[in-house]
């Protein structure tokens, strides 16, 4: 079997996948900026832990009320997203999972400074899930988001998101309301996070308010952006590329995080749309790299 | 806790000078923003560099002004580098890809500041009086006064240098219209240059002024004013200089009275926080903006 090591690494990759892909929805299908997605990952995960460890309800009612709960604040956010302009929205939302975080550690309640600890595995059949099973729950589960996504994608909803991200008012003039489709893209993608939060809370089984962080929210965007923002397996992609990085460069242990910020450069100005973005040369390499015309994005 | 009218007051002159830091910062922020409309979160690193510089050439020069004029030239060099190799090119891009192009820039510069000269504070000791003056209670560095004053009298300068000067009229010129600007026979490049120049000369200022103000400086000096600086200019409404500057002194005023008395609910950068997005929900456009 694989080692301990390559499992939490592989269940890592896959719970931020969850993420990424929610991500995916909010700012690659409807065009919506969110710099804040760490912050729905937190929310899930806190009220996930709160209600197996205060409650003692069962991971599985745990793991709804993340996504449930991330969504509902996820209207929220998207409903003063409407309000704002791009570059508004941005800073909106890095302002949100800062405050996001700032209560996380204020209120003992969710943790305070020490964080939460002791979070239960789930359990399925009367037996604890961890180790190998646990990721191979969060496979199963991130198997159903990327569905989900996918079935997003070719309905009438991801049309839609579509049609408000390259014009908003052609949109509304075919009789999509840009204000309901944009609420529910934050909420869509903010209950993903949600989901993700509760899996990362019951893997980790101890959690703070550091784990949520604005930075985090940079990591999961790089994740989605290197994958390419409109690809499914590309958010897959994106989050094992992050994930793998510090570990392939930790040798090297001082210089992670140049090495890491040099890689991010150089993939966005030479590859702005992600490695399995459309148009991405990767792809066109893969196609046979057959046609001489190269479109810009 | 006892409320008196000298507690008021010194907790104004924190504000003030916190205020100050803020719209130190946020001016060349504004200018860059103004220029290209890219969030340039990577200009706190810029002014990290120029404390960093400011630092290095106080203890080989022993001279304060030649310091400063050190950490501006090193701050305006990196800031047109990072405008030329990295926002020039990625203009026609999607608006994330140039903002996380800069986020991706402020990190590699804070590590590779951390990696050259150590992840821990390191002093920022002057030959300038540290004298403290005491007026009916209240307390003032000689630190604060030389922070204010000179904060303040850059930000009359560059108003002035925007107002009345071709280059400013040449970068209005290319805010209103990048391509009729460059048919009028305006050098487009040139004025993105100067205004980067311009603004990261600025920071690298800010850098060594916050140094000598708290004594000491740190490669991760700038996480925080990196994106409360962000606060500033929405407050300001983006691009605009007198926005900044009241901007700056709002939150920095807001935030030392905030801390004053709340300090147990919440953390300052959160504060900030709340208070732009309050201010936003009821005027989208920032407090100077104009409606669309």
């Amino acid at each position: 079997m694989i080692g301990m090591y390559y499992i939490t690494l592989l269940t890592e990759i896959g719970i931020y996948s969850i993420a990424a892909l929610g991500l995916n929805i909010t700012m690659g299908y409807a065009g919506q900026v969110n710099l804040g997605q760490a912050a729905f990952v937190g929310i899930g995960a806190i009220t996930s832990a709160l209600l197996t460890l205060d409650l003692h309800l069962s991971f599985w009612i745990g793991f709804l009320a993340a996504g449930l709960m991330s969504l509902l604040i996820g209207v929220l956010l998207g409903a003063v997203s409407i309000r704002l302009k791009h570059d508004f929205l941005a800073i909106t939302t890095i302002g949100f999972n800062f405050i996001v975080v700032g209560v996380f550690e204020y209120y003992s309640v969710f943790g305070g400074t020490t964080g939460l600890i002791g979070i239960p595995p789930p359990r399925i059949l009367g037996h604890s899930v961890w180790g190998f099973n646990f990721m191979v729950l969060v496979y199963i589960i991130l198997a159903l988001a990327a569905a989900g996504t996918w079935w997003i994608e070719k309905s009438w909803l991801g049309r839609a998101f579509q049609a408000i991200r390259e014009d908003e008012e052609a949109a509304q003039t075919m009789g999509i309301d840009p204000r309901k489709y944009k609420i529910l893209a934050f909420a869509i993608g903010a209950a993903l996070a949600g989901f993700s939060g509760s899996l990362l809370a019951h893997f980790k089984t101890s959690i703070t308010y550091q784990n949520f962080g604005f930075d985090k929210s940079i990591e999961i965007l790089t994740m989605s952006i290197l994958g390419g923002m409109d690809s499914i397996p590309g958010a897959i992609t994106g989050a094992a590329v992050v994930k793998l990085l510090p570990e392939v460069f930790r040798p090297f242990v001082e210089y992670r995080l140049v090495v890491y910020s040099i890689v991010i450069v150089l993939v966005l100005v030479f590859m702005p749309q992600g490695i399995l973005g459309r148009n991405s040369p990767l792809l066109e390499w893969l196609r046979g790299g057959s046609s001489g015309e190269r479109s810009n994005p | 806790m006892e409320i008196t009218a000298a507690f008021l007051a010194q907790e104004l002159i924190t504000g003030l000078t916190l205020g100050a830091v803020y719209i130190a910062i946020a001016l060349g922020l504004t200018i860059v923003y103004g220029i290209l409309e890219i969030l340039h979160i990577a200009h706190a690193g810029v002014y990290v560099v120029g404390a960093y510089v400011g630092l290095v050439s106080y203890v080989a020069t022993h001279s304060v002004l030649l310091a400063f004029l050190a950490a501006a030239a090193g701050s305006a060099l990196v800031g047109v580098v990072i405008e030329r190799l990295f926002y020039l090119p990625m203009l026609d891009k999607p608006r994330h890809i140039p903002l996380m192009i800069s986020i991706a820039l402020f990190i590699l510069i804070e590590e590779m500041v951390a990696n050259t000269a150590g992840h821990y504070p390191k002093a920022f000791q002057t030959s300038l009086p540290s004298s403290v003056y005491s007026c009916c209670g209240v307390l003032i560095s000689f630190q604060q006064i030389l922070l204010m004053a000179l904060v303040y009298a850059l930000s009359l300068a560059i108003w002035l240098i925007f107002e009345k000067t071709r280059l400013g009229l040449a970068s209005k010129a290319l805010i209103q219209d990048l391509e009729v600007a460059e048919a009028m026979g305006i050098e487009t490049n040139k004025i993105v240059d100067l205004n980067f120049i311009l603004g990261s000369a600025l920071a690298g200022i800010a850098g060594m002024l916050v140094g000598i103000y708290y004594g000491k400086i740190s490669p991760h000096m700038g996480d925080v004013v990196a994106y409360e600086s962000l606060v500033v200019i929405v407050l300001g409404g983006f691009g605009s200089i007198v926005g900044a500057v009241v901007g700056g002194l709002i939150l920095g005023v807001a935030e030392a009275f905030l801390a004053a008395f709340f300090s147990n609910i919440l953390p300052r950068d959160a504060f900030a926080f709340i208070v732009m997005i309050v201010l936003l929900i009821f005027r989208p456009q920032g407090l100077f903006g104009r409606a669309e």
